[in-house]
């Protein structure tokens, strides 16, 4: 590989990592887009390398979730089972489907992100009151303790087996899929459900990784640099994000999901075609 | 007794020594230690679930939760020789 596509691949993937810790969602939305549609890079190894990558980025920051006791270990490893089951299932199938098939459905996901994005700017979510429970965590903005308790195990086991088969056959997770079932059925509050999320991803990817590598899809020079890029773009998303409008970069970033979905739903849409 | 932080120094420690492997293989460009370097990071998650196992068979009623984890090492090892070795 020349210097100049690894420097490009590096910097694309600072970009996801900067983004991603600015907005607090994965790289990968913005990653896989990214490769293909900007750098010509195949879909599929594009997928595999950004869900190699999402194992990085969950290990460290969950590495600092797990210290301050705001990841649910009990649930997650209860919901993992699933999780990963559904992760090798997707990997699997994205593995075995035409190229095309994948920039469509990852279109379709995108428009999905961008809909969660425009709503969550125009509507914040509310600060949900925890009532007593078996969990809790110190809540630093509150200053006080949160207990809570998680429901609806079943529904929310059977929403993990979906979200790991998009994790596996798209490369994304976290903030777009796991964190909305932690949150809205299984009841955790958010600090907790965005905690327990980030641990869980990387077991997740784990899973689809393998199946991508064997398949020989995971290209060890294009995963190398993705991962150097994106811990250092989050390391400097976090350290800017305090001095940045939430606001406006989630306009920005609307546009950015918008215009991306519509580039791989009409890259999709014509290797289905040719 | 495990504790959290040391889960939390395990993926650290996983996901720092892949990334090394994988920018020494990269520059002195072997192929094996950078393939070697993405298989540390891949399986880092597993290390993990065999201290999330840990820690919770230190807790009270957790032994299923245990179990639980276990299973899910079992479902990546398992995914690991089926593709490595079975198929």
């Amino acid at each position: 590989m020349d210097p100049l596509s690894s420097l490009t691949i590096l910097a694309a993937a600072m970009f996801a990592g900067f983004m991603g810790a600015l907005l607090g969602i994965g790289g990968g939305s913005i990653m896989v887009p990214v490769f293909t549609v900007t750098l010509g890079i195949n879909v599929k190894v594009a997928v595999a390398t950004s869900l190699t990558a999402l194992i990085a980025t969950s290990a460290i920051s969950s590495s600092v979730y797990l210290r301050k006791r705001l990841v649910n270990l009990r649930l997650a490893v209860v919901l993992e089972g699933a999780t990963v089951l559904g992760s090798v299932t997707g990997a699997s199938i994205a593995a075995a489907i035409p190229d095309w098939a994948v920039e469509t459905l990852f279109g379709i996901v995108l428009f999905y992100a961008f809909t969660v994005m425009v709503l969550r700017t125009l509507r914040p979510p509310r600060v949900k009151e925890a009532g007593g429970g078996r969990f809790s965590y110190y809540d630093d903005a509150l200053r006080r303790v949160v207990s809570y308790d998680y429901r609806n195990l079943p529904i929310a086991t059977a929403l993990s087996f979906l979200a790991g088969i998009v994790s596996g056959m798209l490369g994304i997770g976290g903030g777009t899929v796991k964190v909305p079932i932690l949150d809205l059925v299984a009841g955790l509050p958010m600090k907790a459900a965005v905690a327990t999320s980030s641990y869980m991803i990387g077991i997740t990817a784990s899973g689809g990784s393998l199946v991508y590598f064997f398949k020989g899809l995971i290209d060890p020079h294009i995963v190398a640099l993705a991962v150097a890029g994106i811990i250092a773009g989050s390391r400097l998303g976090a350290a800017v994000m305090t001095k940045l409008k939430s606001r406006v970069l989630r306009v920005i970033f609307s546009v950015f999901l918008a215009y991306y979905a519509a580039r791989m739903i009409m890259r999709g849409a014509a290797g289905w075609w040719s | 007794m495990v504790e959290l932080a040391e889960l939390s120094r395990v993926l650290r420690v996983g996901v720092a020594a892949g990334l090394v492997l994988m920018v020494v293989g990269l520059v002195a460009g072997s192929n094996v230690l950078t393939t070697m370097g993405v298989l540390t990071l891949i399986l880092t998650p597993a290390a993990g679930l065999v201290y999330a196992a840990l820690i919770l068979a230190g807790e009270k009623d957790g032994k299923l939760y245990a179990a639980a984890a276990l299973l899910d090492l079992a479902l990546i090892l398992g995914t690991l020789l089926y593709l490595a070795v079975i198929r």
